[in-house]
């Protein structure tokens, strides 16, 4: 059995063992979680600590743990506390940040600190196991089961690919484990990247769903203007007119399709194109309807949506969260062939001239938008982590050196997915003039600790 | 739940987040305004020292937004309270009573005289406050005066007011958690915090006027109005009332079709004006929604509505009630308009109040008293 508390850096080497001869444990009672959602659990540890100068120095050392919790937890600052336990019967070594610790010695009074040997019961409250740190494999069209660095691009179609697939055998565990994703800017251009999009996709048919939807592509288009430029080499531009009328286009989706997005919700990510016309884009709000196969009469519209031009234009925008289709979906292969409409407003009455790319549909299995700020970029070379598993995300120079935190992510962390096939999918805006260049490419990694709601 | 803070000063941009577990309570939206308030809470188990627990003061007024699992923006506004239980004593910071732009309006007397004239001091403002938190007006209304002393009154009014103040509670409230509760207010409420002034003697409509009166505070980006109101009304306006009062007056009003008018501030703090939804809309289906009697919403394919998303301004038709005609005088139960609606985090329950929702019963208690 391995069993101890570690209070500082795994570098300063500050660990309390509580499985050895100086401190040995009598009978543990690993908390149990009921369910992934559940919180806190209670672990309680029945020790004895043998001889009496060992006694002073390990109560000194459960001083030092229980006062470091609280620093940790009550002004979040120094190392977390964690208690690692290994169980006899298992090969791995489980952790648990803990959150607060008691002890309480027994029946030796008030003299206790002096007696030969004392016996204790520690009660720590703690969050759910976590096995080892572990390498996740990931495949796209460049590489597969990669380990040392897939490369990642800024959109998908012929040329270019923004995913990764895991593998459902590759995520192990009980519960849902937060991904640390480090992700090297290879990009050797002056301007660093702003935001990043992350969509995990666990739940509506990865291998085939249909992410990128291209205005191009849509029936009976306005005029497509090519443009190597922009997603699948081409933008068109909708036209809504003056006064409270809209434009529509809308695309075929297939009963396969429809199946593959089974009820899920998505994230619209609409991608619109640079320059002085095309920003008329944002002064327009947008509608998503679905319609039969064949019909163009709405069974489900989504509220108007509005682009957040607050912070400045940027040329990739979530425009909010749709169900699509708006039921549930049981079997695959039993939907219809459906229309999936955008109606295009004026925001404001006078006609608009919108210059639009795609949209891209990121399911909210796992959703992330993460911004930089305070000046900050991802420059050419640096690396940016999104570490669910510590709660941190910053920036450094690509050797762990110079890290900021100018970095906030919206959403919560990726939540990788156990025994599920799932895909991570990338958008990035450039620093500055947000534009989401399609030349942007990424070096990723992905780690994840597998769960364990008991041991 | 992740609640994301903004930069206080610079309104767009992200800022550091406070190191502690932020655990929302609940939130709520309203038809006018959208998001209204939202509830949250900081514990300390093994307690905090003091200069940690003042931490979250320095957010007041901060914008936050609020993600909910899925990563979808369901909620967001301002830091508007902050209240630190220390363990033994309570404070509390709050914007309510911060005003650092203050006026008098008195009947001036002049030595010698009995009646006198309405008159305004000038605005006095602190610029060291109004660069923190924006501007928040107040005019006091004040006895007979002389220019002096009026002037001097609204002068010291400002100097004690010009900055949150700390109320404590000082009466022993015995051992509690040491926590910091959050009180946050969506953006609709800061409309409250000027007086709304118009020297034109013009005419213009009503959306002319509300897009106008939105785009006066100087927090709000752009407005825009989705349906026709083009009824016009008189653009002056002496500036007693502040704007919300005003705008509000005029979304009472209505629109051309005859349907009051609803407001959403998005998070970027652009106001969008629309009318209600009709209640018997030509396509039935795609505009309502059905409410079961545990409060679950549905769309009218039956897809269930996400309760974090705290659905408002629809009209629900409630489960069993969908074929119950209202008599020839009364109207029928179902659908209800959605008025205002909370989200409870931990029980993820939706709790949605419809339009008129106080009770007959209580109207009727109110009159015989």
């Amino acid at each position: 059995m391995i069993l101890y508390f570690e209070y500082g850096t795994p570098a300063t080497g500050m660990n309390l063992n509580l499985a050895g001869s100086e401190v040995n444990t009598e009978e543990i009672q690993p908390g149990a979680f009921a369910s992934p959602s559940q919180e806190l659990t209670q672990t309680t540890i029945n020790v004895t600590i043998q001889g009496r100068p060992n006694i002073y120095a390990t109560t000194t050392t459960i001083g030092a743990i229980i006062n470091q919790c609280q620093v940790t937890n009550g002004r979040a600052i120094g190392p977390r506390v964690y208690l690692y336990y290994q169980p006899a019967n298992q090969e791995t070594v489980y952790r648990a940040r803990v959150r607060a610790i008691a002890f309480a010695p027994e029946g030796s009074g008030a003299y206790w600190k002096i007696q030969r040997s004392v016996r204790g019961v520690f009660t720590v409250i703690h969050e759910i196991w976590e096995g080892e740190l572990t390498q996740v494999p990931l495949t796209n069209t460049y590489a597969t089961d990669d380990v040392a660095g897939i490369r990642v691009d800024n959109n998908y179609d012929a040329t270019h690919d923004n995913t990764v697939t895991i593998d459902s055998l590759d995520v192990i565990g009980d519960a849902p484990a937060p991904a640390k994703i480090e992700l090297t800017n290879t990009y050797n251009i002056a301007t660093g990247v702003g935001s990043l999009f992350i969509g995990l996709n666990a739940y509506s048919t990865p291998a085939t769903f249909q992410q990128v939807w291209e205005f191009e592509n849509c029936a009976g288009p306005p005029p497509t203007t090519v443009d190597a430029l922009y997603s699948n080499g081409a933008y068109v531009r909708l036209t809504p007119p003056g006064g409270a009328v809209g434009t529509s286009v809308y695309w075929n989706l297939t009963a396969n399709d429809v199946s593959y997005m089974g009820g899920n919700q998505f994230h619209v990510l609409l991608r619109m194109k640079d320059g002085a016309a095309g920003l008329d884009a944002f002064y327009c709000y947008y509608q998503v309807y679905l319609a039969n196969g064949g019909s163009a009469l709405p069974i489900w519209l989504s509220e108007p949506m509005y682009i957040d031009i607050s912070g400045g234009e940027y040329l990739v925008s979530d425009l909010g969260v749709i169900r699509l289709p708006p039921w549930r979906v049981d079997d695959a292969g039993l939907t219809q062939a459906m229309r999936l409409y955008v109606t295009v407003y004026s925001i404001d009455g006078v006609a608009k001239d919108a210059d639009l790319d795609c949209i891209h549909l990121y399911p909210v299995d796992g959703y992330r938008d993460i911004e930089t700020f305070a000046g900050l970029s991802v420059g050419f070379g640096s690396r940016l982590i999104d570490d669910g598993i510590d709660d941190e995300i910053y920036q450094d120079t690509g050797a762990g050196t110079g890290r900021s935190n100018t970095l906030v992510g919206m959403g919560g962390e990726i939540m990788l997915q156990p025994g599920r096939d799932q895909k991570l999918y990338f958008v990035a805006l450039n620093f500055g003039t947000p534009a989401a260049t399609l030349a942007r490419t990424w070096t990723l990694k992905v780690w994840y600790r597998p769960r364990r709601l008991a041991l | 739940m992740n609640l994301v803070f903004y930069n206080r000063y610079n309104l767009y941009s992200p800022t550091v987040q406070p190191p502690f577990d932020v655990r929302v309570n609940r939130y709520s939206w309203d038809v006018y305004g959208g998001p209204k308030e939202c509830e949250a809470i900081i514990e300390f188990p093994g307690g905090a020292n003091i200069s940690t627990l003042w931490t979250m003061v320095d957010y007041l007024r901060s914008p936050v937004e609020l993600y909910d699992e899925r990563g979808d923006l369901v909620w967001w506004g301002f830091l508007d309270k902050v209240t630190v239980n220390d363990g033994t004593r309570s404070f509390g910071i709050a914007m309510d009573n911060m005003f650092n732009r203050t006026k008098a309006t008195y009947e001036l007397l002049t030595a010698g005289s009995t009646t006198g004239l309405r008159a305004d001091t000038i605005w006095y403002e602190a610029t060291d406050s109004t660069a923190i938190y924006g501007d928040k007006e107040k005019v006091y209304s004040m006895t007979s005066y002389s220019i002096a002393a009026a002037e001097q009154d609204a002068q010291t009014r400002l100097e004690a007011a010009k900055y949150p103040v700390a109320i404590v509670e000082l009466s022993a409230i015995g051992e509690q958690n040491v926590t910091v509760e959050l009180l946050f207010s969506g953006w609709w409420k800061i409309l409250s915090w000027i007086y709304y002034t118009n020297a034109a003697t013009t005419y213009s409509s009503i959306a002319e006027q509300l897009i106008y009166m939105a785009e006066y505070s100087d927090f709000v980006v752009n407005a825009d109005m989705r349906d026709a109101a083009t009824t016009l009304a008189p653009d002056f306006r002496q500036g007693d009332l502040i704007l919300l009062d005003e705008i509000v007056k005029l979304m009472e009003a209505g629109t051309d079709a005859g349907r009051r008018i609803l407001a959403v501030v998005d998070a970027g703090r652009q106001v969008h004006f629309s009318a209600q939804p009709e209640k018997n809309p030509a396509n039935f289906a795609v505009y309502q929604y059905f409410l079961d009697s545990k409060n679950r919403l549905y769309n009218s394919t039956g897809g269930p509505i996400e309760p974090s998303e705290c659905k408002v301004g629809v009209w629900a038709h409630l489960r069993g009630y969908e074929l119950v005609n209202g008599l020839d005088n009364v109207t029928s139960p179902s659908p209800v308009f959605i008025e205002r609606a909370t989200y409870d985090v931990e029980t993820g329950e939706y709790q949605p109040e419809s339009y008129g929702y106080k009770s007959p019963f209580d109207e009727l208690a109110s009159i015989q008293r």
